[in-house]
């Protein structure tokens, strides 16, 4: 196949263990119903695993950069479209009804 | 040249005496190496699958075009012309969604990526042929499903498909929605395609510093390929689950946001206008150096252009939502990078012009569409520019002023690019030579129709007059009959010039390989190109854009592997 | 045995290898892209109603969600196996281990249709179909309305996945793979292993508080 370091059965079966244990970490810690917080550990957490499952899993650890790169910049772009949405939700400014006259009325003389 | 050439096969690097490079004797080109229908419909060859797809891509462009004549027939009067108010929003529905996903997204990299790219690359073929070939059909399927849903009933909610509309339009949107989709999977594969023959594929001695132009475009394109356009597959999955299924995804009386629609619209659809004008650009990229026989003043300045269009495009989105109802502080972020987008653009038309300098340039039709090009690109961009300041966007958007700025860049851009290319590669791909005096008519009538056609939106949009409007008032008149009166003289002009090519792939002059004396490697081939591009896989150790050589040399370092 | 083909466009097969693992690498960069959309409307709604939807989080199914956690893991343990399995020669062991990732595959959607079941008969149902009593707001349901878009999408591709290997298990049952040549069994367990990692992300958005 040309690979160089194939990745071991010994390997396969510490990072299937690691998956199991932050699984149950993360599951044990949701208990906790930590605000906001919780939420960034979860996905921490998720993280660590996904990297777990492409580099050892998907053999990733064995494979040139112009794979990685594919994955990082997907990663990228998703970040990019997640963040910017989020971001016009949590920064606009709707304003309640006002109930005095504006400025504007006023000067008119409304 | 004879494989026999003892300068060559003295070279110490080179241990094969055969010459990589066909004479013409070795076998058969490409269009007569097999005959029959099953080999074409069977084809792995990229150069016969560049072939269906252009004889479909046109047939798209003339289907589009028909159903812009007729909208613009329609707008011949303030009132009703030739069709009811229901029709005529169909009518732009099929023109927009036509144009866009079945010409102008496919149109230069199914076509001219497909022919040129492996050539460049001293490939025999691309990384995965088959794949090539399943794009093809998918993209028929698409056209297909899309011409026909439109056709049974269509959509009236623009190409852009707007929630809440979308959710409740009585017309038939999911056959639109899925053909669409379809469409997306076939660019996808293209994209894939194309990705993997320039990282895996290269000839020996082709360094990504040295790979040419108009593949870095092509790469560039399918970067935003592969990336964008599933989220239009998902965003367009999710207003057919709304408008199929009821499920109110968008609909704010179960909490949902419209907005929410155009950001993943949008996150496909601007960098999609880049996938429009990337390979157009990267055509340019060629026809200069080789019109003006000279190396482009910036190799770097265009490849750096290029990636950087690729990914600062997917930053901009968000203007398209200035009047939406978006975040000032997003407004403000999408604002500034589109400006700064802009700047690439601007490297690349300083780069061109620069590269006429001192230039021994042949007046012929595809310079003529390259002067097309920047007075009418450069016009469109600039526009594109105001319309990013969003003081000014606030009374532009939904005018016709951004009508004109997008059929600046999309027709004024790519659609004069690509006929440029159909001229400029005509004699590589055919083996002959169009008749020059009607392509300069052509290109010259297409300019003016053009002009004609699109100077008055600019005018009508900067008065006020809405996109998409059926009726209009009478002071707008006078505008609406000059735009309609261009299109159809720029119709007639297309027509024209495709006359001409069809005739010439019968009756032309039989073409040399290299009539324009260029340089890069796809003119070192015959025309039309062996079935297997090359003899044996060449090592191609001198850059495509080195003038300093002449022909011979270049062809004398081409060595076999 | 079966003799692989080199194809024309290729100089070798190390290069062939390289490029079909890389082709697979970019085909799940746009399948990525493709949740991404979702990922986003779930952001930007949670954004909206962000006690709302931890209280719809509270209210939702953890047990099934998180079994099917663990169902996925383990599937993708097998079918990474299965690669080292045909690396060293054994396609039966690697039949074996495909199977049992069918299978596991094949209980993640049963106990995917139980769970839906429940919710059905809670009303938490996606958009316009909500009714669900105990929680009556917008956020719970825009919640319930992302968790039945983003599961079913998962889904098919949990449905593709097992499509997919079912492939796999014919080719490496009929020797096709061998310890030379085994690009398409690293192409399908990449598919498998994507499905994983989207659940991955998924399961703590959905389930976990």
């Amino acid at each position: 196949m040309g690979a160089h370091k194939h990745v071991s059965g010994a390997a396969y079966v510490v990072t299937f263990v690691a998956l199991l244990v932050l699984a149950t970490v993360s599951l044990l810690l949701s208990m906790l119903h930590w605000p906001v917080w919780g939420t960034v550990v979860a996905l921490v957490i998720a993280v660590v695993k996904a990297l777990l499952v492409l580099f050892f899993f998907m053999h990733l650890v064995e494979q040139r950069f112009s794979n990685r790169l594919a994955v990082l910049v997907s990663i990228l772009f998703v970040t990019l479209l997640v963040g910017l949405t989020s971001a016009d939700v949590a920064t606009r400014h709707t304003f309640a009804q006002r109930t005095e006259p504006s400025p504007n009325e006023a000067f008119y003389g409304r | 040249m004879s494989p026999a050439d003892p300068a060559r096969t003295a070279a110490p690097t080179a241990p094969s005496t055969v010459d990589p490079l066909p004479t013409g004797d070795d076998e058969p080109d490409y269009l007569h190496a097999e005959s029959g229908v099953a080999s074409w419909l069977n084809t792995r060859d990229h150069k016969r699958i560049a072939l269906l797809f252009y004889v479909s891509v046109l047939s798209m462009f003339a289907l589009g075009g028909v159903f812009a004549l007729a909208l613009r027939t329609e707008l011949l009067t303030p009132n009703r012309t030739v069709m009811d108010a229901m029709t005529y929003n169909r009518m732009f529905t099929l023109h927009g969604v036509t144009m866009v996903w079945l010409f102008l997204i496919p149109s230069i990299p199914t076509v001219f990526g497909n022919f040129i790219l492996p050539i460049q690359l001293g490939a025999r073929d691309l990384a995965f042929p088959k794949l090539n070939l399943i794009s093809w059909y998918l993209y028929i399927l698409g056209a297909v499903v899309t011409v026909g849903g439109m056709f049974a009933g269509g959509t009236d909610t623009g190409w852009t498909f707007y929630t809440p509309y979308s959710d409740s339009t009585p017309t038939r949107l999911v056959p639109v929605l899925v053909g669409i989709f379809i469409l997306g999977i076939s660019s996808i594969f293209t994209g894939l395609n194309f990705i993997a023959t320039v990282h895996n594929l290269r000839a020996k001695g082709i360094k990504w510093s040295t790979i040419p132009l108009f593949t870095w475009a092509i790469y560039g394109t399918s970067i935003i390929l592969v990336i964008a356009t599933p989220v239009l597959g998902m965003t367009l999955a999710l207003v057919g689950l709304d408008h199929g299924l009821g499920l109110g995804i968008f609909d704010p009386t179960v909490g949902g946001d419209p907005v929410l629609f155009q950001h993943i619209f949008w996150f496909y659809s601007h960098p999609a206008v880049y996938i429009m004008i990337l390979p157009a650009m990267g055509v340019i990229s060629e026809m200069v150096p080789a019109m003006a026989h000279r190396r482009p003043a910036s190799y770097k300045a265009i490849v750096v252009s290029t990636i950087g269009i690729s990914v600062v495009g997917f930053l901009t989105w968000g203007h398209h939502m200035f009047t939406a109802g978006m975040s000032e502080l997003d407004a403000g972020f999408f604002g500034v990078l589109s400006m700064f987008v802009a700047v690439f653009s601007a490297i690349k038309v300083f780069t061109w012009t620069l590269t006429l300098r001192r230039g021994s340039i042949t007046l012929s039709t595809p310079i003529l569409y390259f002067f097309s090009f920047l007075f009418l690109f450069v016009f469109g961009g600039m526009t594109g520019v105001a319309l990013a300041t969003q003081s000014l966007d606030i009374h532009w958007q939904d005018t016709y002023f951004v009508v004109a700025h997008f059929h600046f860049i999309m027709v004024g851009g790519s659609v004069t690019a690509f006929l440029g290319a159909a001229h400029f590669w005509f004699p590589k791909m055919f083996g002959r030579m169009y008749n020059e005096r009607v392509g300069t008519i052509g290109a010259v009538a297409v300019f003016i129709g053009f002009c004609l056609t699109f100077v008055p939106q600019f005018l009508l949009g900067n008065m006020g007059m809405p996109r998409r409007y059926y009726s209009y008032p009478a002071h707008f008149h006078w505008l609406h009959v000059l735009s309609t009166g261009g299109a159809y003289l720029l119709g007639g002009a297309l027509f024209l010039t495709l006359a001409n090519l069809l005739f010439a792939l019968k009756w032309g002059p039989r073409a040399g390989g290299n009539p324009w004396n260029a340089r890069s490697f796809e003119w070192l081939t015959t025309s039309p190109p062996p079935k297997h591009n090359f003899v044996v896989t060449p090592t191609l150790d001198y850059d495509p854009y080195d003038y300093s050589l002449s022909e011979e040399e270049c062809r004398a370092r081409a060595r076999a592997r | 045995m079966h003799a692989h083909e080199l194809g024309e466009q290729y100089g070798d097969f190390a290069q062939q290898d390289h490029t079909l693992k890389f082709g697979m690498w970019v085909f799940l960069a746009s399948e990525v892209l493709l949740f991404a959309a979702l990922f986003a409307l779930y952001a930007a709604y949670r954004t909206m109603y962000v006690d709302d939807f931890r209280a719809a989080i509270e209210h939702n199914t953890l047990a099934y969600g998180t079994v099917n956690m663990f169902v996925l893991l383990v599937s993708s343990f097998t079918v990474a196996l299965s690669v080292w399995a045909v690396r060293h020669g054994r396609n039966g062991t690697a039949v074996a281990l495909q199977l049992t990732t069918i299978a596991l595959g094949i209980a993640f959607l049963v106990i995917k249709l139980f769970e839906y079941a429940e919710h059905f008969h809670e009303r938490a149902l996606p958009g316009r179909y909500y009714h669900m009593t105990e929680l009556p707001t917008f956020g719970a349901n825009r919640f319930f309305t992302m968790y039945w878009v983003m599961t079913g999408v998962h889904a098919l591709h949990v449905t593709g996945g097992v499509c997919v290997v079912g492939w796999l298990v014919y080719r490496t049952a009929t020797r096709h793979y061998t310890p030379e040549h085994y690009a398409g069994l690293e192409m399908g367990t990449m598919y498998w292993h994507l499905v994983d990692v989207i659940w991955i992300f998924l399961w703590p958005l959905l389930y976990l508080a």
